[in-house]
């Protein structure tokens, strides 16, 4: 008797199909089938996606759909995750103090002191004082250069310029007695005009020396102990910078903030625990290592963290049509971060690198309506549909016919928005794990971090290798590989950092480096996957023992990572775990885990029928 | 042909002396950067930008031609300059000399205002 089954996996992103034609009991062949999901995962608008992945499979092997004679679907694991950023510290100046501000080509060299000025009221200001001279865009350059040798050869002493075009060293080349000049500040008006003022530029290669330390800056303008540790946070937002102006003004004062960001309460099974967000994400993960099995989460309300929670909580009652209220969020995760914040108060868009916790949650419910969608399908299809197994178990199914693998072991499917994890005992027991914290949040802490405001690239960073567009012919990989070409690069990455997506490269507009992208992308995945994972084991594990465990294979889109599988390798290999992406049924790599489960258990079920 | 001293820098070839204004713009651009530069009228037959920029040196030059900016780099064929700007503004004329000086210090290329 032949019989074609199908397992059919509706994922968040992707329909799998597994396909095996089986022939008195046994399976012969098992193609499989892969197609977009169509509309939110547990929902009517699936049911074209698994007729396309089904299609895709049957064409393999030359059958109708008719002739598929049961199709088995997952019962998806009712996860969400949501995450929110809260900053936890500002800076802001009141009466702009500032211009730390970097130009590629600032003009000059050395230190400026004096008041600021602007150009054309210096043959009216006092002979005997140092001046600064504040230069709006309305002049031409060479007109500059002239009325500042002039006024220098009439004996005023101009000690610096401060520009808003894009000029500096076209102005310096042409001065006699040459000044430090920095240029392209955007709010020039903004520049407090009357006022003490010191305007740095270092030579190339170097960083300014004496501005971006709090020292530096008393002995400029002769500060008390007091003041000199408010103007520390110029100090830090200047370090690095090739040229910057600091200007002090009588009321103008600089102060670095604690938002309050308010609390945290995790309900344990037997009492509640507080954290409070602004103490970081150390605290935050201790009370949730404390509570154990979190009965629910909350935050204050009225912050960014409060609102996420009440969000996800919202998101998930809708898709479930469950009560809001009796919708549980059941684990969190929080990580501290570094984010780049506009200074409030700037002239030139500095900004200062501020402390941020990044936050995760997840939510479970009892089950979402794949009944509903099961008869809608068969109806569709005019094939019987079967609810196969949970997702988790079907997973560890599918995952143990990578080639080296045996029980007990652990699937790892990183997703989007949770991290789920499955132990088969060598018992044929499963023990699901969901937590909170995944993909997302990884992009989401790249984005922050680099400060990009685009989520999409931020996604683009995170799943490809970058490189470095090194002349018109060749880049340079993040390994240190060269690649030539035989046709020139197109002159918009010239000299970029360029992301390597397989259709088409696109440029990282940032100004920080190719190290420092990669850096901040590794440090995300550590951060979120591998705490995860460990997190993971921990919790699956009866003894609390991470290196109990045998074998960890990795199945699912995230697993697809170009490095996540061996940074996974890497650290897991510390406890002596074997670890890896998973090879489904040795052709598949980490993909169809949940659809080849599912056709799997079929069989034995027969078997035992 | 070759400068007969031991220069270095980027050479802004114009035709017409009604060019050399755009030729000077060119040189502003290319001065911000800090990078040496000469502007050169155009007089014998045999010298083009292209073969400017084969020279020993820094394997970029400039062309202006009846209000039309060529900007030529060693590593490209003549049919192809890496610029060509057809009667921009002297906003545009600085961002080709900053971009002529970027090829040279390996250096994001500015966006025309076009």
């Amino acid at each position: 008797m032949v019989q074609y089954i199908a397992g059919v996996d509706i994922g968040n992103a992707t329909t799998e199909t597994a396909l095996g034609k089986i022939v008195d009991g046994q399976l012969l062949i098992c193609v499989s089938g892969i197609a977009e999901t169509t509309g939110i995962k547990g929902t009517m608008e699936n049911i074209r996606g698994v007729k396309n992945s089904l299609l895709a499979a049957a064409e393999k092997l030359g059958i109708q759909l008719a002739d598929v004679s049961l199709v088995r679907i997952n019962e998806a694991t009712p996860v969400i995750g949501d995450f929110a950023m809260e900053t936890i510290t500002e800076t802001i100046i009141t009466e702009s103090t500032l211009i730390g501000h970097n130009p590629d080509t600032p003009g000059g060299l050395g230190l400026g002191i004096g008041k600021t000025v602007r150009l054309a009221e210096v043959a009216t200001a006092a002979p005997s004082e140092k001046y600064i001279v504040v230069v709006s865009e309305e002049y031409d350059f060479v007109d500059v250069a002239k009325l500042i040798n002039l006024r220098v050869a009439e004996g005023y002493k101009i000690e610096g310029a401060i520009l808003k075009k894009d000029d500096g060293v076209l102005i310096n080349n042409r001065l006699e007695k040459k000044i430090p000049i920095v240029d392209e500040v955007e709010m020039i008006q903004g520049v407090p005009l009357g006022m003490l003022c010191a305007v740095e530029v270092a030579a190339p290669g170097s960083c300014i020396d004496l501005l971006a330390n709090p020292y530096g800056i008393a002995t400029v303008f002769g500060l008390s102990p007091q003041e000199t540790r408010q103007i520390v946070p110029i100090a830090k937002a200047l370090i690095g910078n090739r040229s910057a102006v600091v200007i002090k003004t009588p009321a103008g004062e600089v102060r670095e903030r604690r938002i309050p960001a308010g609390e945290i309460i995790v309900q344990g099974e037997q009492r509640k625990y507080q954290a409070a967000v602004d103490g970081g994400a150390a605290a935050i993960m201790e009370i949730v290592e404390k509570a154990k099995k979190i009965r629910d989460v909350t935050g204050t309300t009225g912050t960014n963290v409060g609102g996420m929670l009440e969000r996800v909580r919202l998101e998930m009652a809708n898709l479930t049509d469950e009560n809001y209220n009796e919708v549980q969020i059941k684990d969190l995760l929080a990580v501290d971060t570094i984010v780049p914040q506009e200074v409030r108060g700037n002239l030139a868009n500095e900004f200062s690198m501020e402390k941020a916790v990044g936050i995760a949650a997840m939510v479970k419910t009892r089950k979402l309506h794949m009944e509903r969608l099961a008869e809608a399908l068969s109806r569709e299809l005019k094939i019987s549909i079967e609810i196969g197994g949970v997702e988790g178990s079907m997973a560890v199914r599918g995952a143990l016919t990578t080639p080296g693998t045996e029980k007990p072991l652990l699937v790892l499917d990183i997703g989007a928005g949770s991290t789920d994890a499955c132990l088969l005992s060598s018992d044929w027991q499963t023990r699901p794990v969901h937590l909170a914290g995944a993909g997302n949040m990884v992009t989401m802490l790249i984005s922050a971090e680099l400060g990009l405001d685009d989520f999409q690239l931020a996604e683009d960073i995170k799943k490809y290798p970058l490189a470095k567009v090194e002349s018109l012919y060749h880049i340079r990989h993040e390994d240190g590989n060269v690649q030539f070409f035989d046709d020139p690069i197109a002159s918009n990455f010239f000299a970029r950092v360029v992301i390597l997506k397989p259709e088409a490269w696109r440029p990282v507009p940032t100004r920080k480096n190719l190290e420092r992208i990669r850096q901040v992308r590794r440090e995300a995945k550590e951060k979120v996957f591998i705490y995860n994972i460990l997190r993971a084991l921990r919790k699956v594990s009866l003894t609390g023992n991470i290196c109990e465990f045998e074998h960890v294979v990795l199945v699912g889109g995230s697993s697809l990572d170009f490095e996540l599988g061996n940074m996974v390798t890497e650290t897991l290999s510390y406890y002596g775990i074997v670890s890896g992406k998973g090879n489904v049924r040795g052709t598949e790599g980490p993909r169809n885990a949940v659809a080849t489960g599912l056709l799997l258990s079929y069989l034995e079920e027969s078997c035992d029928a | 042909m070759r400068e007969a001293d031991q220069w270095c820098g980027i050479v802004i070839l114009y035709h017409e002396e009604t060019d050399f204004s755009m030729a000077d713009s060119v040189g502003q651009g290319i001065e911000e950067e800090g990078i040496p530069y000469r502007l050169r009228a155009w007089a014998e037959s045999a010298v083009t930008a292209y073969s400017l920029a084969h020279e020993p040196g820094l394997g970029v030059a400039v062309e202006i031609d009846c209000g039309v900016v060529k900007v030529y780099c060693r590593q490209l064929k003549e049919s192809s300059p890496l610029f060509v700007l057809r009667q921009g503004s002297q906003r545009d004329l600085r961002i080709i000399g900053h971009n002529a000086a970027r090829i040279v210090k390996g250096r994001p290329f500015l966006a025309l205002a076009e």
